[in-house]
C-alpha cells in the first residue's frame, strides 16, 4: 500500500480540510447573520425598512450597473495605455521626459479625483466643448461620458504608471543590457525582453487598481452620469426608501469589486514573486 | 498574551454595544413636548436649515457673508423675537430629515409647500408664490428653437434639474420623455444650460427670473419666450417640525405682519440694505424689490 | 569619502548640470502651460484677477480649516479602530479573525462615496446625532457622520496594515523576548512594536494621505469643507469663474497633500521599510 502522500504533505486528507473550511464559512456566516440581525433590529426601531417596494426598482440599478462597468472598462484600457507611456517617460534617459512625467504623476496623485472631475467638466470642458456631445473621429459621444472617461483615465494613469514603473524596474537591468548587447535598440529591447517579463509582475497590482477605478467611477455622479451611485441618489430623492437604496447600492458595488478582489488574490498567488510579503 | 487579546476584543464588543445604545437612546423625550419657540427664546438663537449657494435666496457675497432673500427674512424674524440667528448649510434632498433630526428649528430655503412634504413637516403661510418655468439655451439646438412647453417633452431634449426639488418633480411629470439630468447644486444645474450643454433647466420662477440679467444672451426664459407661463403653482413657505402649534401660529403671524404691517422706514432700509424707493412699502414687498424676486 | 579638490569640482559640475536641467525642464513646462492657456484662451476668457481676491481666498481657508479638522479626527478614529481590527485579525479565535476579515473586505471594496452616503442618509435616518459644542465650536451631525465614515472606512485599510506590520516581526523575536522573562506588554513595547512600526509607517502615511483626499467627498452630505468652499464661490451669475476656482481648489489640496507625501517619503527613507506593503495599502 503506498502511503497517502496527501496526508504526509498537508497533514490532513483533502476531504477533512474541505470540511473544516465549510464549517468555518458556516460559523462566520452565522456570526455575521446574528450581528446584522441585531444591528437591523436596533435600527428598525427608528426607521421603517420597506424592502419590498424598494426592490421593485432594481431595473434602474441594473442600467446604472451596465454603465459603471462600461465606463470602468474603457477608462482602464485608456488609463493603462497612457500609464505605460508615462512610466516609460519616467524611465527615459531624456531628463525632460522624466521631469514631465514626474510632474504629471505628482500633480494628479495628490489631488482628490472629485476635484479633478469638477475641474475637467466644469472648468476645462466649457472651453473646448460646444454642445452636449463631443464629436470625435466620427463618433458622437455624450459629453458627460467623454469627460468622465477622460478624467478617470488621466487620473488612474498616474497611479498605473507607478505600477508599471515599479514593475519595469523590478526586471533586472542585466536583461536590458543583454538585449542591447544582442543588437536590439532601446525600444525593441523593451518590447521583446523587458515588458513581457514586467507584465507578469504588474498584473496583480493592476487588478487592484481596476478595483480602485471602479470605486472612483462612483464620483462621476457629480457630472450627472447615470451610473450606479447617481441612480441610487435619484431613486432616493423620488421615493422615500433612501436607506434601502443605499444598501442596495453598496451590495451592487460589492458584487463588482469582491469578485475582482478574489481574482486579484488568485493572480497574486499565481504570479508570486519571491520577497514580497503576503498581504491578503 | 492570548488572554489579553481576548480581553481586548471583548472590551471592543462591549464598547461598541455601549456606544450604540447610548447613541440610539440619546433623544430627550421631554424636548418634544417643549415648543421650539420656547427653546429658541431660552437659547437666544434661531437655527435655520438652508441650501446655499442658491442665488438670490441664500448665497455667499463677495466678502464671504451669507446673504439673500431668506437671510433677510430670517434676520427680521430674529429681530422681532429678540434673538440671534444662524444658517446651516444642508443638502436640499435631506433638508426635511435634518429638520426632524433637530439640527435646526426651521427651514428657509425657497422650499415649496407640497402635500407630500407636508406629511413630514408643517408649513407656514406662504411668503412667495411662484411656479415652475423653464429657461432654455440660446446656443444649443433643439433648445434654441423651443417656443412651447410641449416641445420639451421629447427624447432629444436635455433638461437639467436639481435633485430633490419640485423642479425635478415637475420635469418628470410634464416632460417624461426628455433626458432629465440631476445635479446636487442649483448653480451647476443652471451652468449646464448657460454652457450650452443642456437645452433647458426647469426651476422656480423666483429663482430663474433674477438670473435673466446675468446669463445675458446665453439663455432665455420659456415658454412662451421671455414671459413664460407657470407650469405649476407653488407656495414658498417656511417649514417647521410637526406637533408645534405655538411656533406655527407665531410664524404665521410674522408672515402676515411682514406682508402687511411692517412698513419700511429709512432706518429699516439702512439696516437691511433696502433700496430707497421701497420706503413706505411692506417689508416683504421691499425684499422682493431688493432681490428682484 | 575624502573631500579632495577633485570632489569639489565634480560637485560643482553636477550642481551646474542640475540647475541646467531644472532650467530646461522649467522652460518646457512653462511653454506647455502657456500653450494650453493660449489654446483655451481662444475659447475662454480667463478671469484670474477677479477670482484671486482676498475674500474668496478667506472662504477657501475657512473650508481648509474644516478639512483639516475632518482629516485629523478621522485619522485618529481610523487609527483607534484600526488597532482593534488588527487585534481581531490576529486573534487566536478563527471566527473573530474571519469576522474582522468580513469587515475589512467589505469596506475596502466599497467606494468611500457610497459609505459616506450610506452613513449619512441611511444610518443618519435611523440614528439621530445631535450637534455638540467643543472648544467654542459647534460640530454638526453631518460633520460627525463624516468623521465616522472616514474613520470606519480607513480603519479597514489601517487594520490590515497594522496586522501585516505586527506579523512581519519574526516569531523567534517574541519567543526570545519571552524566554528572557518579559511579559506580554513588555514584549510588545520593546520588541514587537518598534520593529513593526518601521514596516507600518509608510503604508499608514499613504492611507492617511488618502483620507485627506477622500474628505473632499463629504461636501455631498453638507460639510462645509474645502471643496464646498469652491462650490459656494462659483455661481453662474456673479462669479462664473469655474476654471479659476477649481484650479485654486486643486492648489489647496496639493498644498496639503504634497508636504505630507514628502514627509512620508523622508520617513520611509529614514526607516528603510518595505515597499511591497506600501503598494498593497493604496486604497
Amino acid at each position: 500500500m503506498t502511503p497517502d502522500l496527501k496526508l504526509e504533505v498537508t497533514g490532513q486528507p483533502r476531504e477533512y480540510r474541505a470540511l473544516k473550511l465549510a464549517l468555518r464559512v458556516l460559523l462566520v456566516s452565522a456570526l455575521m447573520a446574528i450581528t446584522l440581525a441585531i444591528i437591523y433590529w436596533v435600527l428598525s426601531q427608528n426607521y421603517p425598512f420597506r424592502w419590498r417596494p424598494a426592490l421593485q426598482h432594481l431595473d434602474a440599478f441594473n442600467k446604472g450597473l451596465v454603465l459603471t462597468l462600461q465606463v470602468s472598462a474603457v477608462a482602464m484600457i485608456l488609463g493603462a495605455a497612457l500609464g505605460l507611456l508615462v512610466a516609460l517617460a519616467r524611465l527615459s534617459p531624456l531628463f525632460f521626459l522624466r521631469d514631465m512625467g514626474t510632474l504629471y504623476v505628482h500633480s494628479l496623485r495628490n489631488i482628490p479625483f472629485l476635484v479633478f472631475i469638477l475641474f475637467m467638466y466644469f472648468g476645462v470642458a466649457p472651453a473646448f466643448q460646444s454642445g452636449a456631445a463631443v464629436d470625435l473621429f466620427g463618433w458622437h459621444i455624450d459629453g458627460r461620458l467623454f469627460w468622465g472617461i477622460l478624467a478617470l483615465s488621466l487620473f488612474e494613469a498616474s497611479f498605473i504608471s507607478e505600477i508599471f514603473r515599479a514593475g519595469i524596474q523590478s526586471i533586472h537591468p542585466t536583461q536590458m543590457e543583454a538585449a542591447r548587447s544582442l543588437g536590439m535598440n532601446y525600444f525593441r529591447a523593451m518590447r521583446y525582453v523587458v515588458l513581457p517579463q514586467a507584465f507578469r509582475v504588474v498584473i496583480p497590482p493592476l487588478t487592484g487598481e481596476l478595483i480602485a477605478l471602479v470605486k472612483e467611477s462612483a464620483l462621476l455622479m457629480v457630472i450627472s452620469l447615470p451610473e450606479l451611485t447617481l441612480t441610487a441618489r435619484q431613486q432616493g430623492s423620488q421615493l422615500p426608501f433612501q436607506f434601502e437604496f443605499y444598501t442596495i447600492l453598496a451590495a451592487y458595488y460589492l458584487a463588482i469589486t469582491l469578485p475582482l478582489a478574489g481574482l486579484s488574490y488568485l493572480l497574486e498567488r499565481k504570479f508570486k514573486i519571491g520577497g514580497r510579503e503576503e498581504v491578503s | 498574551m492570548y488572554i489579553s487579546r481576548k480581553l481586548l476584543t471583548f472590551g471592543l464588543l462591549a464598547l461598541m454595544g455601549l456606544v450604540l445604545s447610548g447613541v440610539l437612546f440619546a433623544d430627550d423625550p421631554s424636548l418634544a413636548q417643549k415648543s421650539t419657540l420656547e427653546a429658541i427664546l431660552a437659547s437666544g438663537k434661531i437655527t435655520v436649515c438652508s441650501d446655499p449657494p442658491y442665488e438670490p435666496f441664500e448665497f455667499q457675497d463677495d466678502k464671504g457673508n451669507l446673504v439673500g432673500f431668506d437671510v433677510d427674512l430670517i434676520k427680521m424674524l430674529a429681530k422681532q423675537a429678540g434673538v440671534s440667528f444662524e444658517f446651516l448649510a444642508t443638502p436640499f434632498d435631506t433638508i426635511i430629515p435634518a429638520l426632524n433630526a433637530r439640527n435646526c428649528d426651521l427651514i428657509a430655503s425657497d422650499i415649496t409647500a407640497t402635500l407630500k412634504r407636508a406629511l413630514s413637516a408643517n408649513f407656514t403661510d406662504p411668503y412667495l408664490q411662484t411656479g415652475q418655468i423653464a429657461m432654455v439655451s440660446t446656443g444649443k439646438s433643439p433648445g434654441k428653437n423651443v417656443t412651447d412647453y410641449s416641445r420639451l417633452n421629447s427624447s432629444d431634449v436635455i433638461i437639467t434639474v436639481q435633485l430633490g426639488t419640485t423642479g425635478e418633480e415637475a420635469a418628470r411629470s410634464f416632460f417624461p420623455k426628455a433626458d432629465i439630468r440631476t445635479f446636487d447644486n442649483a448653480q451647476l444645474t443652471l451652468q449646464e444650460v448657460v454652457d450650452g450643454r443642456a437645452d433647458a433647466i426647469v426651476y422656480d420662477e423666483v429663482f430663474l427670473r433674477p438670473q435673466v440679467a446675468n446669463v445675458g444672451s446665453k439663455a432665455e426664459l420659456c415658454c412662451p419666450r421671455g414671459n413664460p407661463d407657470l407650469l405649476t403653482q407653488e407656495f414658498i413657505s417656511l417649514a417647521i417640525r410637526k406637533g408645534d402649534p405655538d411656533f406655527l401660529s407665531y410664524l404665521n403671524l410674522f408672515m402676515r405682519q411682514a406682508k402687511e404691517t411692517i412698513k419700511v422706514t429709512a432706518d429699516l432700509a439702512a439696516e437691511f440694505g433696502l433700496p430707497a424707493e421701497t420706503i413706505g412699502q411692506s417689508f416683504l414687498q421691499a425684499l422682493r424689490t431688493k432681490w428682484g424676486v | 569619502m575624502d573631500r579632495t579638490s577633485t570632489d569639489w569640482s565634480r560637485q560643482a559640475r553636477s550642481a551646474f548640470w542640475f540647475v541646467l536641467r531644472l532650467g530646461i525642464s522649467g522652460i518646457l513646462l512653462l511653454g506647455a502651460v502657456f500653450l494650453i492657456f493660449w489654446g483655451l484662451g481662444s475659447h475662454y476668457t480667463f478671469h484670474w484677477a477677479e477670482a484671486l481676491q482676498f475674500d474668496y481666498l478667506m472662504t477657501f481657508f475657512i473650508g481648509l480649516k474644516v478639512t483639516l479638522q475632518l482629516s485629523v479626527l478621522g485619522a485618529i478614529l481610523a487609527i483607534l479602530l484600526g488597532i482593534f481590527v488588527a487585534l481581531a485579525r490576529l486573534s487566536p479565535w478563527g471566527s473573530m479573525r474571519d469576522f474582522a476579515g468580513v469587515y475589512v473586505h467589505t469596506f475596502r471594496n466599497l467606494p468611500f462615496l457610497v459609505v459616506a452616503l450610506l452613513f449619512y442618509y441611511g444610518l443618519g435616518k435611523a440614528i439621530s446625532l445631535h450637534s455638540f459644542q467643543f472648544a467654542g465650536q459647534t460640530f454638526r451631525p453631518e460633520f460627525i457622520w463624516g468623521v465616522l465614515a472616514l474613520g470606519v472606512y480607513e480603519s479597514s485599510y489601517l487594520g490590515e496594515t497594522f496586522r501585516a506590520g505586527i506579523q512581519s516581526v519574526h516569531k523567534e523575536q517574541v519567543e526570545a523576548a519571552r524566554s528572557l522573562g518579559m511579559n506580554y506588554v513588555q514584549v510588545m513595547r520593546y520588541v514587537v512594536l518598534p520593529q513593526a512600526f518601521r514596516v507600518i509607517l509608510p503604508p499608514m502615511t499613504s492611507t492617511l494621505i488618502a483620507l485627506v483626499k477622500e474628505s473632499s467627498l463629504l461636501f455631498l452630505i453638507g460639510v462645509q469643507e474645502l471643496t464646498n468652499a469652491a462650490r459656494q464661490l462659483a455661481i453662474p451669475t456673479r462669479r462664473p469663474y469655474y476654471f479659476e476656482f477649481y484650479t485654486i481648489l486643486a492648489c489647496f489640496y496639493l498644498a496639503i497633500v504634497v508636504p505630507l507625501s514628502i514627509l512620508s517619503h523622508w520617513l520611509e527613507g529614514r526607516l528603510g521599510a518595505s515597499r511591497a506593503l506600501k503598494e498593497a495599502a493604496h486604497p
